[in-house]
């Protein structure tokens, strides 16, 4: 179709596409809701240091807040289970641990410090590659989590391989891969599945 | 290569030859009419002829092996492939491996130990047939730092057959089939054997009414899993008396399944789809008690047994259409219900259900540039069940477009925009989490080339994120993030033996807290990025590239009425080089260089000196290639590495690299 008729009903019909543009350039679709002023606050951890990523996850999970994990984690952040944990009965025919991004990681976050009066976790890192802008640790780890239902206490412990790089000026956590458990507990990844099963059913 | 091989090997290529040149060149043409049949030439008689050409039996062993050591590991691998083809279409397929590695830098070793076997035996008359066996066994060994050594075993054995017929019936066409497994697996904890058998079957009716064409199809599966387990201490749990719902008797799984799929066709350039989906599955299983977070308890007193409940329903509705030359419009929504549902834990229930719609418009505008507006509105709720303070509802509105104007011959502009609201609201009181996170992107792209020899792209970024909680104890935190990117791509080709490429990039990176209270924690992070990659060839043997890169970046608060003013309290200076040489000696081998250079300063504020780190280090050696035709290659890499650091250990400093590998099919 040519000609001025084609050019006037292409108009028609764009001018509504070109008006849903302006409304939501606009925000009215897009109003966020008012916050209640805080009462509490503490100030914010700078991720100057690669060792300054793992206080940043302590002091975040010892808050019950998830605002410094999420900076601590980069855009590109990728979670690995261990194999142990993949082929457990309770994920069996679920593709619970695939594509785990920082939105999924930050999903199960919330989930879990909703359900958790006490979150305490203890570091051991130890560097593998140190380099300018990536250090890769070999974190050994304990993670003391209590209900906030019922006051159960639980405790994941393991060792991850854990790489942080420097992304414009800030360490970020960039990968995340479960290398070992210990002997008597779970590890934090089988509670990452666990939540995101539920999360995904 | 002996004689009655080659002669095999001939008879083999000719036969695949005639199957893959001649039967597929011939019947189409045939088929529609467009060329009569040479006479005295059959097709099928040569397919006929080929496949009696092959040999009663052919046997391909392949060998594989490698030896890797770099400056984390040391490992070796090896294994071979065996394929044996029947006549008859028999055929198998097998493999050992053994893999194991040693790490350098960690008392860490893994071992891996693999046999597999797959035998398919497949018929074509009518039926489809197939029939495979496996075998694989596989042990991994960790010793962790500590000495303590944990095993890891992975053995199964399973046996899948499977028939399936298809057929049609004037304008309805149907297929059935069966299949069915047993599977007997060995684990570090446990041993399984399993058996499942399913049987599905499918139609599709095609009609006209109205003169519009329209196609229902429907397809129907049922499976049903027997599982019995055996624990490492060897009880089988499936036999203990003790526990009190043991009336779920016979444990094990099944699984029902249903799914409907309608499809309308309206007219030529519109197409309506209604699609109901529903799968209901129950899994019966002797399972671990667990604490109120879902960790279980490692006690044989405490198996319980569990009885799962996973269904998923869905109803989906699409319209698209193109009503204009230059204008599609779709939509589409859905509403679905998944969830799993426990007997006994009660921690673990879960459902969720989404309700979405979503619309989507492309058109060409006027001044002929390609557009899609896309808006979606979507709820969900997530319900955690009783035990949980988690169950939540979100709702998630997002509004793209994208547009892509050509401005020249040779200069494009890509637009992308972005935005999404999501906002979750927390059933319980108790729960302080409610949050909105409103995210936007903006993303514009000019690429061109300026004169033959010079290409050019002018990208900027811009992205946005509000975290805004909303209960008096998270909303301290709420805060805004932006980043900021501008930037030129340039390559130059200054003759077709070198090129030059430059990248320069200006970023910022600003956290902004809503209340005044944080304003002190209010940051910005700038960057300067340059990088000039300079890619040449000497000769026809040498090339090689040399690469700058240089980061300036300072961070500080973010100061003044608005923000965007910084008061720096430290700044770095990151420099790199890197070069690459590569000499191609002979046809199979080659000589690399590689040397890097790292140099990164860290100033305090006001300017002051502080940290210099530099790193870096050379990389050199030969490379051999050598290829003897398919799957006979022989790889090998033996080079030297030292390098310099204020972190690394002598033996991170001081290094060979050496790869092996062969893949022999005799």
């Amino acid at each position: 179709m040519r000609g001025p008729v084609c050019r006037r009903v292409r108009w028609r019909v764009a001018a509504p596409a070109v008006a849903m543009v302006a409304a939501a350039l606009g925000g009215c679709l897009f109003d966020t809701r008012t916050p209640a002023p805080p009462d509490t606050g503490r100030a914010v951890i700078t991720l100057d240091t690669p060792e300054r990523a793992f206080e940043a996850i302590r002091v975040s999970l010892a808050d019950l807040t998830d605002a410094d994990y999420e900076r601590a984690l980069s855009e590109r952040f990728r979670f690995y289970p261990l194999v142990d944990d993949s082929l457990d009965q309770n994920f069996i025919g679920t593709t619970v641990y695939d594509a785990w991004t920082k939105t999924v990681e930050l999903d199960v976050l919330g989930t879990l410090l909703g359900e958790s009066s006490r979150l305490t976790v203890t570091w051991s890192p130890a560097t593998l590659i140190n380099e300018n802008t990536f250090v890769r640790f070999s974190a050994g780890y304990t993670l003391e989590v209590v209900s906030s239902v019922d006051g159960g206490r639980t405790i994941y412990g393991g060792r991850s391989e854990i790489d942080v790089e420097n992304e414009g000026g800030n360490w970020r956590i960039t990968q995340w891969r479960d290398v070992a458990a210990t002997d008597s507990t779970r590890t934090w990844g089988f509670l990452r599945g666990l939540v995101r099963r539920r999360l995904n059913p | 290569m002996t004689p009655w091989s080659r002669r095999i090997r001939a008879v083999l290529w000719t036969g695949i030859g005639l199957t893959i040149g001649v039967f597929p060149l011939a019947r189409p043409r045939a088929a529609l009419g467009q060329g009569a049949a040479v006479p005295g030439v059959n097709v099928d008689s040569l397919v006929a002829a080929a496949m009696a050409a092959r040999p009663a039996l052919v046997y391909t062993p392949t060998w594989r092996a490698q030896i890797n050591g770099n400056v984390s590991w040391v490992e070796m691998k090896n294994g071979i492939d065996n394929k044996v083809t029947l006549r008859s279409g028999l055929s198998f397929v097998g493999g050992i491996r053994l893999n194991r590695r040693l790490y350098r830098l960690q008392d860490r070793s893994e071992n891996q130990r693999s046999l597999t076997g797959t035998i398919v035996h497949r018929l074509s008359s009518g039926w489809d047939l197939r029939t495979s066996y496996r075998d694989s066994r596989q042990a991994n060994r960790v010793i962790a730092t500590g000495g303590r050594v944990t095993d890891f075993f992975l053995d199964t054995r399973s046996i899948e057959s499977s028939a399936r017929r298809r057929g049609r019936v004037r304008a309805l066409r149907w297929d059935a089939g069966v299949a069915g497994s047993v599977t007997d697996g060995r684990f570090t904890f446990k041993s399984d054997a399993t058996q499942w058998a399913m049987a599905s079957a499918g139609a599709r009716f095609d009609a006209r009414p109205f003169d519009r064409p329209v196609s229902v199809s429907v397809r129907v599966a049922r499976r049903a899993i027997r599982e019995a387990s055996r624990s490492i201490l060897g009880v089988n749990v499936f036999d203990l008396s003790s526990f009190d719902d043991a009336p779920f008797g016979d444990l094990g799984g099944r699984e029902d399944s249903l799914a409907t799929v309608v499809r309308m066709v309206m007219r030529d350039s519109t197409v309506v789809t209604a699609e109901y989906s529903r799968f209901e599955g129950v899994r019966r299983y002797a399972d671990q008690a667990r604490s109120s977070l879902g960790s279980q308890i490692f006690e044989a007193s405490a198996l319980t047994w569990e009885r799962e409940v996973r269904r998923n329903e869905a109803i989906r509705f699409g319209v698209t259409a193109t009503p204009l030359p230059g204008v599609a419009l779709s939509a589409d929504a859905k509403h679905s219900v998944n969830g799993s549902d426990f007997a006994h834990e009660d921690t673990r229930f879960s459902e969720t259900t989404t309700d979405a719609i979503a619309a989507e418009v492309r058109y060409r505008l006027p001044w002929g540039m390609d557009t899609s507006s896309k808006i979606e509105h979507e709820l969900q709720f997530r319900d955690l069940g009783p035990r949980s303070v988690a169950s939540f509802s979100e709702r998630r509105r997002k509004f793209s477009f994208s547009g892509v104007q050509s401005l020249t011959s040779t200069m494009t502009l890509n637009v992308n925009y972005n935005t999404q609201l999501a906002q979750s609201f927390y059933v319980s009181p108790d729960n302080p989490r409610d949050r909105d996170q409103l995210d936007q992107s903006l993303t514009a792209n000019l690429t061109g080339t300026v004169w033959s020899a010079m290409r050019a792209a002018m990208q900027f970024t811009w992205n946005e994120t509000q975290f805004i909680n909303i209960d008096a104890s998270q909303s301290s935190n709420n805060r805004t993030k932006q980043r900021f990117s501008l930037g030129p791509r340039i390559t130059f080709t200054l003759s077709d033996r070198t090129t030059v490429e430059q990248l320069y990039a200006v970023s910022v990176e600003k956290t902004e807290f809503h209340v005044a209270e944080r304003r002190g924690d209010d940051t910005i992070d700038r960057n300067v990025d340059f990088t000039n990659t300079v890619r040449f060839r000497l000769t026809d043997r040498v090339s090689g590239t040399f690469e700058y890169s240089l980061n300036l970046h300072d961070r500080g608060a973010a100061v003044g009425p608005r923000g965007d003013v910084i008061r720096p309290d430290r700044t770095d200076r990151t420099d790199r080089m890197r070069m690459t040489m590569r000499w191609t000696m002979t046809k199979h081998l080659r000589l690399t260089m590689d040397y890097d250079y790292s140099r990164k300063e860290d100033r305090n504020a006001g300017g002051r000196a502080g940290r210099v780190t530099i790193d870096g280090g050379v990389l050199g050696g030969l490379e051999g290639n050598f290829n003897w035709g398919p799957n006979r290659t022989l790889r090998v890499a033996l080079k030297k590495a030292n390098r310099f650091s204020p972190f690394n250990t002598d033996l991170q400093n001081d290094f060979w690299v050496a790869n092996s590998q062969v893949v022999y099919e005799f």
